[in-house]
C-alpha cells in the first residue's frame, strides 16, 4: 500500500483518498463519527474536546493503540489528564469481570488494525482481554485507524483475516458503527450493550 | 427465580399472569398447533404488528440491494449456475447483484452439503489444533447433556447466552433450569420473549410480534419499576442496565455461529447489540452451539455470506459486529464447540430436501410470507419459523410438530424469491406435506373428494350431477346459501360470509367448445396467425367459469389461430399435489402427459397459469425417482404456455391494435397471480396488453404480486387466514378506485369474485382473456 501520495492508485480504481472518502461515507451512514487528521496531536485534540455519552471522565487506551501512537501519552500529559492503559488495569483487579466493571462509563481508545471501505468497518485485533473490554464496554469508543490500512472490499479484508488467523490471532472483530438494535418494532436504537458512540479517527500516515 | 428476585433484578412473569399470546403448558414446549392457531387469530394486535414489520422490511431490504448494486464496491463473485430454476426475479440491477451473490453462495453450500463429513472432519481438526474442545452431538439430548456436564464440572450455576437458534432447537434452557442453572438470554429480543415465557416468533427478531406498549408493560412488570410504554430508547436502556451484572457474573457463555470456517477452525458470529462479544469474552468458559450445516470452506466464503446475510436479514450492509474466534484467546479460557446433527444428516439424504441445508438463517422467507403475516411465527412454525421452519421441523422435531404449520402454506413462492441461497422452499414444503399426508392420512372428506377427482369419467358425472342439484341455490354465478337458510350454520357462515361460493356451470366448457376450430383469417395483425394450438381448459374454468374458456377461444379465433380441444383432458393434478396426495397427483399428471402427447400442435395453451406452472415446474419433482416420466414431462415443456405469455411473446399484438373496439370499462387494475409473478416472472406482459394493446387506463395495484389468499386447500382448511389475506388484497384494490380487476389465474378469480361479491365492492373481476375478448374487432358480417 502506498503511504505518501494519497492520489496514487493503491488498488485498481482506488486511491488512498477515495478509500478514505468511501470508508467515511459508509461509516457515517451507520451512525459512526469519522474524522480525518494529519497527526496524533490532532487526534488527541478531538478525543479530549468532544462530548460523548460517557458518565465518567476516565480515558482508557489499549496497549496496542498506545504503542502505535505513543505521542498520545504526551498529548494527555500536557493537558494533565490521566490516560490509563487497559492492560495495566489487570494488575489491580482480582478477575476479568473487575476489569470489565471498572471500564463502565469510560471513554475507550483502541487501535484499528485495518479498515474496509466497502462497509465502513474497521478490524479490531485486540490481543489482550482488557484491550477487548475497552472496545466493548466503554460508553464512548475511539478507534485510531492509519489511513494506509484501509482496503477496498471485504475480499481484501478476508485475506487479512485469514493471514491473522494463521498467525495465531484468535479473536478478531469487524466493527461497523456503534452498537444498535431494532428488535422492538424495527425501530432503530443506538447503544445497546456495546459503545453508545463510536468515533473512528483516520490518521494520515 | 428466587436468586434474581433477591437481588432486586428482573424476574420472568409467572405463566399464570401472562398475556394470552403464547402461554405454554410447560415452560418450554409449545402448545398444540390448534391452540396456538386460535390464540393468534384472536390477537388483533398481532396481525397489525406483523404486517407493519413485513412492509417496512420489504422496503428497506429492496433499498439495501439497490444501494449495494449502485456502490463502487459491488459485483464480487464469479457467475454460477442459477441456485433455483423455479423462481424468477425481475431484471433490475439490485436483483442482478442479489442473484450473482446468491448463486455463488448456493454453489459453495451445495459443495459443503455434498462433502459434509469431510468438512466436519477438517473443521474439527483445525479447531482442536487451536485448543478448542470439539464435541459431535448426534441428537439434541447429546448437545444438552454436554453443556450440563460442562456446568457440573465447573460448578457453574449462572449462564449468559447470545443468540443461538440451535439452543432453542435442542431446548437447552429447559434442561439447564431443571438442573437449577440460571440461563439468561442477552439478545434483546430473546430476553423479551424469555421474560414473557414465550418462544421466539422469528429467527432474527424474536420479539417482532410484540408492540412497544407490550414490551413496556412487560418490563414494568419484570423490573418492578415503571418503564415507558412508548419510548423504545428507554426500553432498550433497561436491557443494558439489567443485563450488565449477568455478563459480569456468569460462569459460562453460550453462543451460536453464523458460519464455521473449516480451513481454520474459526467460528464466525454476527451481532448488532454487542452482547455476543460480551458473552464470548467475559465468562471463563465458552460453548458454541452450531448445526453442522453452518460449515463453509474458507474466509472468502465467509465474506460472501456476510454480504448476503445482513442485507437479507435486517437490510443492513453489515452488522455492527462480525467476529471471528479461532480458539480460546487467553490461557485461562476454555472454549468448546458442539457440532449438532439432530436430523441434518437425514435431510442431507433426501434429494428434494438437502438443499434446505444451504440455509443461513436470515428469516427473509418469513418476512414475505402472507400467512406468516397473519398468524406469526408461533403458528407458522414450531421452533424454526417461516418457510424454512416448515421444511426442517419434521427432521428436528418430528412430523407431528410439522403437520399443522405446513398446512398454512399457500404456495405463493414469495419465499423463494428472497432466499439468499435459492432454496426451493415451495417444492420442499409440498414434499413435507406429502410426508404428513402419507403418515397421517388425509381427512376422510378430502380423501374421498380426491379419490373421485382422480377418476375423470366418474368425476365428470359427479360434477354434472352437483351442478344440476345446486341449480335451485344458484343465481347463475354464485351459490346463495341464504336460500336454504344455510347461513345460519356456523361452519357454513365461516366459509361463506367473506367469500360467496361459485355455482357449478350447468354446461361445462368442454361441452361448449368444438373439438377442432378451423382457422379463420386473423381480424387483428399478430405473429401467431396460422399456428395450431391445443387448448388445456383447466378444471375451474371448465366446470365453474366456461365463459372464460369461450373468451380464450374468441381471442384465438380473432388471431387466426387453429385450436384443438382434446376431449379426454381432465386435470393436471395440482389439486392433489396441493393437498399432499402424491399418488393421485402422479396419476392425474400421467393422464395429462399421455393426453398431451397424443396431440399435434405448435403450442399447448392454458388459461390457467397455475396449470402451466405445475406442468413446467412441479412435474420434475413429482416424478422424482421415475426418470422416464420426468423425460416425458420435460419433452412437453417447450410447448406448454400460459395465455398471457402466448399473447405477449408469440402473438405480439401491436400497441393500439385492440383499442377503441368497445366502450371504456373504467379504470383497470391488475392482480399478478403470485406464482405467475414469482415462478414465471410475468409482470410487464399483462400490463402492456392492457395499457398499450387495449389502450385502457391501468392503475398500479399496491402489493400487486402478493397472494390473494386462495392457496387451494388453505382457503378451506384455514379459512380465517385466507380471508385475512383476501381482505388485504381487496383493500389494495379499493385504494386504486379501479372498476375492473384483471388476472390470469382462475383460482384467484374464483376467490376474488367471491370476496368482491361478499363485500359488496363494485368491481368486475375478469380473466385477461375475458377483457381482451370484450375488445376484439367485430366479426365481419357474412353475406
Amino acid at each position: 500500500m502506498q503511504v505518501s501520495d494519497q492520489a496514487a492508485v493503491v488498488a485498481p480504481g482506488h486511491t488512498q483518498q477515495s478509500l478514505v472518502d468511501n470508508f467515511s461515507e459508509r461509516a457515517r451512514s451507520v451512525a459512526a463519527q469519522v474524522s480525518l487528521v494529519g497527526s496524533v496531536a490532532e487526534a488527541a485534540e478531538i478525543i479530549l474536546s468532544s462530548e460523548g455519552p460517557t458518565t465518567t471522565s476516565r480515558y482508557t487506551i489499549s496497549h496496542a493503540a498506545l504503542s502505535s501512537f505513543p505521542a498520545l501519552r504526551d498529548a494527555f500529559n500536557d493537558r494533565g489528564i490521566e490516560l490509563r492503559v487497559a492492560e495495566e488495569l489487570e494488575a489491580g483487579a482480582s478477575s476479568p469481570s473487575d476489569v470489565a466493571a471498572s471500564l463502565a462509563g469510560d471513554t475507550g481508545i483502541i487501535l484499528a488494525y485495518a479498515g474496509v471501505a466497502e462497509t465502513g468497518s474497521f478490524l479490531s485485533v485486540d490481543e489482550s482481554l482488557p484491550a477487548r473490554f475497552t472496545g466493548m464496554l466503554s460508553d464512548t469508543a475511539y478507534a485510531l485507524l492509519p489511513a494506509s490500512k484501509i482496503v477496498p472490499t471485504l475480499d481484501e479484508m478476508g485475506s487479512i483475516l485469514a493471514q491473522l488467523t494463521a498467525e495465531g490471532k484468535r479473536y478478531l472483530s469487524l466493527v461497523t458503527g456503534p452498537s444498535r438494535t431494532a428488535d422492538i418494532e424495527r425501530v432503530l436504537t443506538i447503544g445497546v450493550q456495546g459503545p453508545k458512540m463510536l468515533h473512528v479517527i483516520i490518521i494520515r500516515d | 427465580m428466587s436468586r434474581t428476585v433477591a437481588l432486586g433484578r428482573v424476574r420472568k412473569v409467572p405463566a399464570g399472569e401472562q398475556s394470552p399470546s403464547n402461554v405454554e403448558a410447560s415452560p418450554h414446549i409449545p402448545l398444540p398447533f390448534g391452540v396456538r392457531y386460535r390464540r393468534a387469530l384472536t390477537d388483533a394486535q398481532l396481525g397489525r404488528n406483523l404486517l407493519n414489520f413485513q412492509r417496512s422490511w420489504r422496503d428497506s431490504r429492496d433499498a439495501a440491494w439497490a444501494a449495494y448494486a449502485e456502490s463502487p464496491f459491488a459485483a464480487g463473485a464469479p457467475q454460477s449456475p442459477t441456485a433455483n430454476p423455479h423462481v424468477h426475479l425481475a431484471d433490475t440491477p439490485a436483483n442482478a447483484e442479489f442473484r450473482l451473490l446468491r448463486d455463488r453462495l448456493a454453489a459453495i453450500k451445495d459443495d459443503v452439503i455434498e462433502h459434509m463429513p469431510d468438512y466436519v472432519d477438517q473443521f474439527q481438526r483445525a479447531a482442536e489444533a487451536n485448543g478448542v474442545r470439539v464435541f459431535r452431538a448426534a441428537t439434541a439430548d447429546d448437545a444438552n447433556q454436554y453443556v450440563l456436564d460442562l456446568c457440573a464440572r465447573h460448578h457453574i450455576t449462572h449462564v449468559v447466552k447470545s443468540k443461538t437458534m440451535v439452543s432453542e432447537e435442542t431446548n437447552l434452557n429447559a434442561v439447564l433450569e431443571e438442573s437449577g442453572i440460571e440461563a439468561v438470554e442477552t439478545d434483546l429480543g430473546e430476553w423479551i420473549v424469555q421474560l414473557a415465557h414465550e418462544k421466539p416468533s422469528h429467527m432474527v427478531m424474536p420479539a417482532i410480534h410484540k408492540s412497544r406498549q407490550q414490551v413496556g408493560a412487560l418490563f414494568t412488570e419484570s423490573t418492578g419499576r415503571p418503564v415507558s410504554l412508548e419510548d423504545i430508547g428507554e426500553q432498550v436502556g433497561v436491557a443494558r442496565r439489567e443485563l450488565r451484572q449477568d455478563f459480569l457474573e456468569a460462569g459460562l457463555g453460550v453462543s451460536g455461529a453464523n458460519a464455521l470456517i473449516a480451513e481454520t477452525g474459526t467460528v464466525m458470529f454476527i451481532c448488532n447489540e454487542g452482547n455476543a462479544r460480551l458473552v464470548t469474552s467475559l465468562p471463563r468458559v465458552h460453548v458454541v452451539l452450531a448445526g453442522i450445516e453452518k460449515l463453509v470452506p474458507d474466509y472468502a466464503a465467509a465474506m460472501l455470506q456476510l454480504r448476503l446475510l445482513a442485507r437479507t436479514a435486517t437490510a443492513q450492509s453489515i452488522t455492527s459486529y462480525s467476529t471471528f474466534v479461532s480458539g480460546p484467546p487467553e490461557p485461562d479460557k476454555e472454549m468448546h464447540i458442539v457440532l449438532v446433527d439432530n436430523g441434518r444428516t437425514t435431510m442431507r439424504e433426501h434429494p428434494l430436501i438437502k438443499e434446505a441445508l444451504r440455509c443461513i438463517r436470515c428469516a427473509a422467507c418469513a418476512n414475505v410470507c402472507p400467512p406468516y403475516g397473519v398468524v406469526g411465527g408461533h403458528v407458522f412454525g414450531y421452533i424454526y419459523s417461516g418457510a424454512i421452519g416448515l421444511v426442517n421441523t419434521p427432521y428436528h422435531h418430528g412430523i407431528d410438530a410439522a403437520a399443522g404449520p405446513q398446512s398454512l402454506c399457500v404456495s405463493c413462492n414469495a419465499c423463494a424469491t428472497v432466499c439468499p441461497v435459492g432454496i426451493p422452499l415451495p417444492q420442499q414444503i409440498l414434499a413435507v406435506r406429502a410426508q404428513v399426508v402419507e403418515q397421517k392420512k388425509l381427512p376422510f372428506v378430502a380423501r374421498a373428494a380426491l379419490s373421485l377427482w382422480s377418476q375423470p369419467r366418474l368425476s365428470d358425472l359427479a360434477i354434472r350431477a352437483s351442478a344440476a342439484m345446486s341449480k335451485p341455490l344458484s343465481d347463475g354465478s354464485f351459490i346463495r346459501v341464504r336460500r336454504v337458510g344455510a347461513q345460519m350454520m356456523p361452519r357454513v357462515r365461516a366459509l361463506t360470509s367473506w367469500r360467496t361460493p361459485p355455482a357449478p356451470a350447468l354446461t361445462p366448457a368442454r361441452d361448449l367448445l368444438p373439438a377442432l376450430t378451423e382457422r379463420k383469417p386473423a381480424r387483428v395483425a399478430n405473429k401467431a396467425e396460422g399456428l395450431r394450438v391445443a387448448y388445456f381448459i383447466q378444471c375451474i374454468t371448465d366446470r365453474l367459469f366456461p365463459d372464460m374458456a369461450g373468451a380464450v377461444m374468441s381471442v384465438m379465433e380473432a388471431c387466426g389461430v387453429e385450436v384443438v380441444v382434446p376431449k379426454n383432458q381432465h386435470c393436471c393434478g395440482l389439486p392433489a399435489l396441493d393437498a399432499g396426495d402424491l399418488p393421485r397427483a402422479r396419476r392425474m399428471a400421467r393422464q395429462t402427459i399421455e393426453m398431451l402427447e397424443g396431440v399435434r400442435a405448435d403450442y399447448i395453451l392454458t388459461g390457467g397459469a397455475s396449470c402451466a406452472i405445475a406442468m413446467l415446474h412441479e412435474y420434475e419433482g413429482l416424478f422424482e425417482g421415475e426418470p422416464a416420466w420426468q423425460t416425458r414431462a420435460s419433452a412437453l415443456s417447450s410447448k406448454i404456455i400460459d395465455f398471457t405469455t402466448f399473447m405477449h411473446d408469440v402473438a405480439q399484438l401491436e400497441p393500439g391494435s385492440l383499442t377503441g373496439n368497445a366502450p371504456n370499462p373504467g379504470p383497470v387494475t391488475y392482480h399478478n397471480f403470485c406464482q405467475s409473478a414469482n415462478v414465471l416472472g410475468i409482470d410487464e406482459a399483462p400490463k402492456r396488453l392492457i395499457r398499450d394493446v387495449l389502450g385502457l387506463e391501468l392503475r398500479d395495484l399496491p402489493e400487486g404480486s402478493v397472494c390473494c389468499g386462495f392457496g387451494g386447500s388453505t382457503s378451506i382448511a384455514h379459512a380465517e387466514v385466507s380471508a385475512e389475506i383476501l381482505k388485504r388484497k381487496l383493500e389494495n384494490v379499493a385504494s386504486t378506485g379501479a372498476q375492473v380487476l384483471v388476472t390470469d389465474n382462475p383460482g384467484c378469480i374464483m376467490h376474488l369474485r367471491g370476496g368482491v361479491d361478499a363485500s359488496g365492492q363494485k368491481v368486475r373481476v375478469l380473466h385477461i382473456a375475458e377483457l381482451m375478448a370484450e375488445h376484439l374487432p367485430a366479426v365481419a358480417q357474412q353475406d
